[in-house]
């Protein structure tokens, strides 16, 4: 991943007010937690599984944190039962960034996450939008982070190696 | 060995009422719910959320105390944010883990089956790998209210059951709301 495309994950987060992230880095996202964690003004906190990411970002939210999950496809998975939890009965609007393995762009074969990751999504009810072109990278992120807080609803943008490449 | 309705007991004469509390679900959250009267509870974090979820509101409001009220399959199950916590070191967060080495031993009428610190883990001793030097193991009410307030608390608690478990569960169920938690105003997201 180009440091430049990193950035502007980095720079869509900030645009949507996003002070507070969790996650585990992964291969595809590398780039953009070494940003998050040298950012004097995202907080940046690595756990130790997804689960854990959400149950912060959770705690983090009321708080007064505007709190954004960086998750793994994989991570996505571990984290269904917590974020499902967290997105239908509690409604507490975290913002979820993926990058997107067994997409479009993909240099992997990964097609266990292009099976599981939108409808995973869509089991838990959490709306996203798949991002493509890295122009649109930071008006997306901007704009899913104020729909999951006007609705209260967790969100999530999913960026697949087009956009990231 | 002390029992977790006595223990909760005391927790809820000696936590200040500023403090805000997370609750992992079932017996910690329903005694607590009928032992204090406050707001600023965060009742029902399940399956490993509990800690975590308090950790994240001690990194968001670092002035203000955060009780983690945890129990032993519950941590377990994100036994990791231990070594997180350490490594952030929030001196506003105290883990108070209610360990009584058993799943839904509390609450059925025979007890259910061991967690692994009914074998041979030692949370404590857990935490103290995980870089947590303030990790206590304590076995009656008064011991609590001699701890640090910085210390990772870990309690054992006896397994056995009592007449008064059975007897307060009801009111306990009904003081749970349908959501499953309380919203806390004193922590409601302004905007």
């Amino acid at each position: 991943m180009k440091p430049e495309k990193a950035k502007l994950v980095v720079d869509g987060l900030k645009e949507a007010g996003v002070d507070f992230t969790a996650g585990v880095p992964d291969a595809q996202f590398i780039q953009v937690y070494k940003m998050l964690e040298e950012d004097p003004d995202i907080r940046y906190v690595g756990t130790a599984n997804e689960a854990e990411a959400a149950g912060v970002g959770y705690g983090a939210w009321f708080g007064g944190k505007k709190p954004a999950l960086m998750l793994a496809t994989s991570g996505l998975l571990v984290a269904t039962y917590h974020l499902a939890r967290i997105n239908i009965l509690h409604e507490v609007p975290l913002l979820i960034v993926i990058p997107y393995r067994g997409d479009i762009g993909d240099p992997r074969w990964m097609g266990l996450y292009k099976k599981t990751t939108e409808p995973g999504l869509n089991a838990m009810d959490i709306p996203y939008r798949v991002v493509s072109r890295s122009s649109d990278i930071v008006r997306t992120i901007k704009e899913c982070n104020e729909s999951a807080r006007a609705w209260l609803r967790c969100i999530a943008v999913i960026l697949n190696e087009e956009a990231l490449w | 060995m002390v029992a977790r309705l006595a223990l909760i007991k005391e927790l809820a004469s000696i936590v200040p009422q500023e403090v805000l509390v997370v609750t992992s679900i079932g017996n910690n959250s329903y005694f607590w719910a009928e032992l204090t009267d406050r707001e600023a509870t965060l009742f029902h974090s399940t399956l490993g959320m509990c800690t975590p979820a308090a950790f994240g509101l001690a990194m968001a409001l670092p002035r203000r105390k955060v009780l983690a009220l945890d129990s032993d399959g519950n941590l377990i199950l994100n036994l990791g944010v231990l070594g997180t916590i350490a490594n952030e070191n929030p001196t506003n967060l105290t883990v108070l883990v209610m360990d009584n080495g058993n799943y839904l031993g509390s609450h059925k009428k025979e007890p259910g089956m061991r967690t692994a610190t009914g074998g041979k883990m030692k949370l404590q001793e857990v935490a103290k790998g995980c870089g947590i030097a303030s990790a206590h193991l304590i076995q009656d009410a008064a011991t609590f209210r001699e701890v640090p307030d910085e210390a990772i608390r870990i309690f054992d608690l006896d397994c056995r059951r009592s007449r008064q478990h059975r007897t307060l569960r009801p009111q306990f169920e009904r003081a749970a709301d349908s959501h499953g938690f309380r919203a806390p105003p004193l922590l409601c997201q302004p905007g």
